[in-house]
């Protein structure tokens, strides 16, 4: 567990090691989102680190990149049959972004740079504390987004197809500088992140020199 | 008249980049330097353009016809990647110079995320075939206008006193948010 | 490469000259914003001060903001007033605030302090803050009055006078008889931003500006004689005369604009050649702003695009062993950009001819285009919104009409006549009001460019 939290520190996906960052700009306009979004980059990390942590004696090294694409673009498309039959309304929304898992640098990269390196135990464990980090990063944006750009907390509204209510939660009461339309574009996305990362980024200095 | 419209479109109002988020890994790791960023550019429209075309063509008249179409995000994949490769091959073959010039940075448009979403969304938007050329070219001049544009920007801040945590990607994610917010204007 | 020369003496004198050039701007505002609508009972005491309070806590907060900063960061402090002196100059009278506030606190902190202070911005800090409210905001200001001082609200109520001009060319009735004449615009006596609406003072504060020998002088030529030209052109083409052009150049910011601040010294080219280019892109891109988009006031989109062009540009400029080379591709592309723009612009003319039809707003996303537009029928005007995706009218809705009849119509399947063939007759049995509503979803296909006769 330690182990696993180091991770989401000091190799934090998308503050630190800055990959991956398309889809986390893309879908962070919503609570919901990013934190499903989160849940699916876990899943096909987790999955694709397993298989190819296993088979790695196997696979020469000139063909390595193509056979970790196949690896991790099957697990893509049998989450994408799964979400399109079950929450459909979610993978609307994530539109062309669950399919871009594929090429997300985070995935290809650890497992490029680490399951294809190491035993299972490591591997299952980087791919946590990667997915967690990412999916925690994704959370922290959409949250900020969400409250400055549209007011309100959505918890609950694509899920609701399973749970059949929804849980949207409004934040401040009626004023004129919130919400801050452009916030939810997607230049409010940039600017969000880039003084995230530098909030990050100082913390992060801090409590070295500490 | 709509073409135009769609071309414009698709290289400000609706960029890439800027509005649709693809490609930021390369943005951010190219965008250091001029050069890098229009060579990489360049790199990526001939790929974006012939990838495009026969992951168009695949789609329609293979994939829709055999009902398999959930294959596609697996197939552009192999598609781009083999792509990518016999072009690398094509051109260590024939043109040195050309090689020296753009080799590295063919296989790093495998893993950009621009080239597999234009792609995509080629498929997604239902264009027919000219507007989809007319979008895949549209949206990788927006790509290397960004890019370039962005890497000028980025030679000037290199040596200003910018506050020590937003040095680096913090500041060249605001710019680019600023940037985002003037070509959202750009609507004709 | 700096673009700024840093000899402290040159920059304060500059500055102050900036000031003096500046102040007058100020106090015209103050008579005709604040004095002017008092006089006609139109305001209390607090709105006859109001233009200046709003200077002063404008040049307050972002020197306050500054200094706060500062102390963190520890940086120095630069004529941070000045930007909180042109925000109130450039926003709308009616702004909010807090809202005003807020583009003060963020024009000094993103678009100042995060690039390392004075000097080494690439954004016109000013006008990187009202970008971010006018984005955020814009339907709040606009609720809130606006552009217009509460005289004009009641004496001439009508939006600026470039909000006439978007996708249709206009005529003189319709563009400056409302105003009264061209001199008016001369003068100011027109609605607009605090500072923007008086162009004999802004050319006075240039003449100022060149006599001290503070101005990059190039720039406000080029620019003004660019947007000059080119309108002067579009209005030949539809058989308007020598007072089009001049209704363009004095409206809108775009005097204030090029002499302020399109001459900022740290974000515009060193090189002279530079500069002219500068110039001319920015004539080109606001005539574009101005009649091709839903931003009829392109000045500050104009300028913050060109900033970030500043360092090209430069380049180009500077003289080294295939500057005629560079300089003579760099003309041609303008050149034949011009052109192009000539006649994008023109054709945008005959798309829409129909006089009582009248686009609201136009907004894209996801592939649909919404539209929101009027058709003065027989019994008042249809307001309706039209949703249009992949060159299909995929949902029409209309939003006011005075007709009760029209209700009727929609819930006939009249969309789909329609669509099965546009110049299908009237329905049976329909009103004025249903030609009215089938015209107006005409007009709307023509402008999007789906129908054609």
């Amino acid at each position: 567990m330690k182990q696993i939290l180091k991770i989401v520190k000091s190799d934090n996906p998308i503050f630190v090691l800055m990959l991956g960052l398309c889809s986390s700009l893309a879908v962070t306009t919503k609570v919901e989102n990013a934190f499903l979004m989160g849940l699916c980059v876990i899943i096909v990390l987790l999955f694709s680190e397993i298989i190819a942590s296993i088979i790695k004696k196997l696979v020469p090294d000139n063909v390595k990149i193509p056979v970790y694409i196949v690896i991790i673009g099957t697990f893509v498309t049998i989450l994408e049959i799964i979400l399109d039959k079950y929450i459909h309304s979610l993978y609307e929304a994530l539109s062309i972004y669950l399919p871009l898992i594929v090429v997300n640098c985070i995935v290809l990269g650890r497992v490029l740079s680490v399951a294809s390196k190491s035993n299972l135990k490591t591997s299952i464990k980087d791919s946590l504390g990667i997915g967690l980090g990412y999916t925690i990063s994704l959370l922290a944006i959409s949250l900020v987004r969400e409250i400055i750009g549209s007011n309100s907390i959505t918890l609950i509204d694509s899920l609701s197809e399973i749970t059949g209510f929804k849980l949207v939660v409004n934040v401040f009461p009626k004023n004129n500088l919130i919400p801050m339309s452009f916030v939810s574009s997607p230049a409010g996305a940039f600017i969000i992140l880039g003084i995230l990362m530098a909030l990050f980024k100082k913390v992060g200095t801090k409590n070295e020199s500490n | 008249m709509n073409l135009i419209n769609l071309f414009v479109t698709s290289i400000f109002t609706e960029n890439i980049i800027l509005t649709k988020f693809l490609g930021i890994c390369p943005f951010m790791g190219t965008s250091k330097k001029e050069e890098t960023a229009y060579k990489m550019g360049i790199s990526v429209t001939i790929v974006v353009t012939l990838s495009s075309i026969i992951t168009y063509l695949l789609y329609k008249y293979l994939l829709v016809p055999t009902e398999t179409t959930y294959l596609k995000t697996l197939m552009f994949i192999l598609v781009i990647a083999s792509l990518v490769q016999m072009l690398e091959i094509i051109i260590k073959k024939y043109n040195k110079n050309l090689y020296k010039a753009f080799g590295i940075y063919l296989p790093l448009i495998t893993t950009n995320c621009a080239v597999l979403g234009i792609t995509l969304l080629n498929i997604s938007n239902d264009y027919n075939f000219i507007e989809m050329l007319i979008f895949s070219i549209g949206s990788s001049i927006g790509f290397t206008l960004v890019i370039y544009l962005f890497a000028s920007i980025r030679e000037y801040l290199n040596n200003k006193p910018i506050p020590e945590s937003f040095k680096g990607a913090p500041i060249a994610l605001i710019t680019a948010g600023i940037m985002a917010l003037l070509f959202m204007r750009v609507v004709i | 490469m700096g673009p700024f020369m840093r000899s402290d003496n040159k920059t304060d004198k500059m500055m102050h000259t900036l000031i003096i050039a500046l102040i007058p701007i100020v106090l015209f505002s103050e008579y005709k914003n604040g004095i002017i609508p008092y006089m006609e009972n139109k305001t209390d005491i607090i709105g006859l001060c109001y233009p200046l309070i709003v200077v002063i806590l404008g040049m307050l907060t972002t020197y306050l903001t500054e200094l706060i900063v500062t102390k963190i960061t520890k940086q120095k402090s630069y004529y941070s007033y000045i930007p909180g002196l042109f925000i109130a100059l450039v926003l709308p009278l009616n702004t909010p605030i807090e809202i005003f506030l807020l583009a003060c606190v963020l024009g000094i902190i993103v678009g100042k302090m995060l690039y390392g202070g004075f000097g080494n911005n690439i954004f016109n800090p000013a006008l990187i803050g009202c970008l971010f409210v006018l984005t955020a905001y814009s339907s709040i200001i606009t609720s809130n009055g606006g552009y217009l001082n509460s005289y004009e609200v009641d004496a001439i109520s009508h939006a600026t006078p470039l909000s006439n001009i978007s996708s249709t060319i206009g005529s003189y009735d319709t563009l400056v008889k409302p105003y009264g004449n061209l001199w008016n615009f001369f003068l100011g006596f027109i609605p607009g931003a605090p500072g923007e609406t008086c162009s004999l003072l802004c050319l006075i504060g240039l003449i100022y500006l060149v006599k001290k020998e503070v101005i990059k002088v190039k720039i406000p030529l080029t620019y003004i004689s660019t947007v000059f030209i080119l309108t002067l052109i579009i209005g030949l083409m539809n058989g308007l005369g020598i007072w089009y052009p001049c209704f363009q150049v004095l409206s809108g910011g775009l005097l204030f604009g090029s002499i302020f601040m399109a001459t900022d010294p740290v974000t515009s080219p060193v090189t002279g050649f530079g500069q002219i280019l500068y110039g001319l892109c920015l004539g080109i891109l606001t005539v574009t702003f101005r009649y091709l988009t839903p931003y009829p006031e392109g000045v500050l989109t104009s300028i913050l695009i060109m900033n970030m062009l500043v360092f090209i540009l430069d380049k180009i400029g500077v003289r080294n062993s295939n500057y005629n080379k560079k300089k003579i591709i760099s003309l041609l592309v303008i050149f034949i950009s011009m052109i192009g723009i000539i006649f994008a612009i023109n054709n945008s003319f005959k798309k829409n001819n129909d006089e009582n039809f009248n686009i609201i707003s136009k907004t894209t996303k996801n592939n649909v285009t919404t539209y929101i537009a009027t058709q003065k029928s027989f019994r008042g005007p249809i307001k309706a919104e039209i949703k249009i995706k992949k060159n299909k009218v995929i949902s029409y809705e209309v939003l006011e009409s005075s007709d009760e009849y029209i209700n009727k119509v929609i819930n006939m399947n009249y969309l789909d006549d329609l669509m099965v063939d546009p110049n299908v007759d009237t329905i049976s049995g329909a009103t004025r009001s249903s030609t009215a509503l089938k015209q107006l979803i005409i007009n709307v296909m023509k402008d999007s460019g789906i129908y054609e006769e």
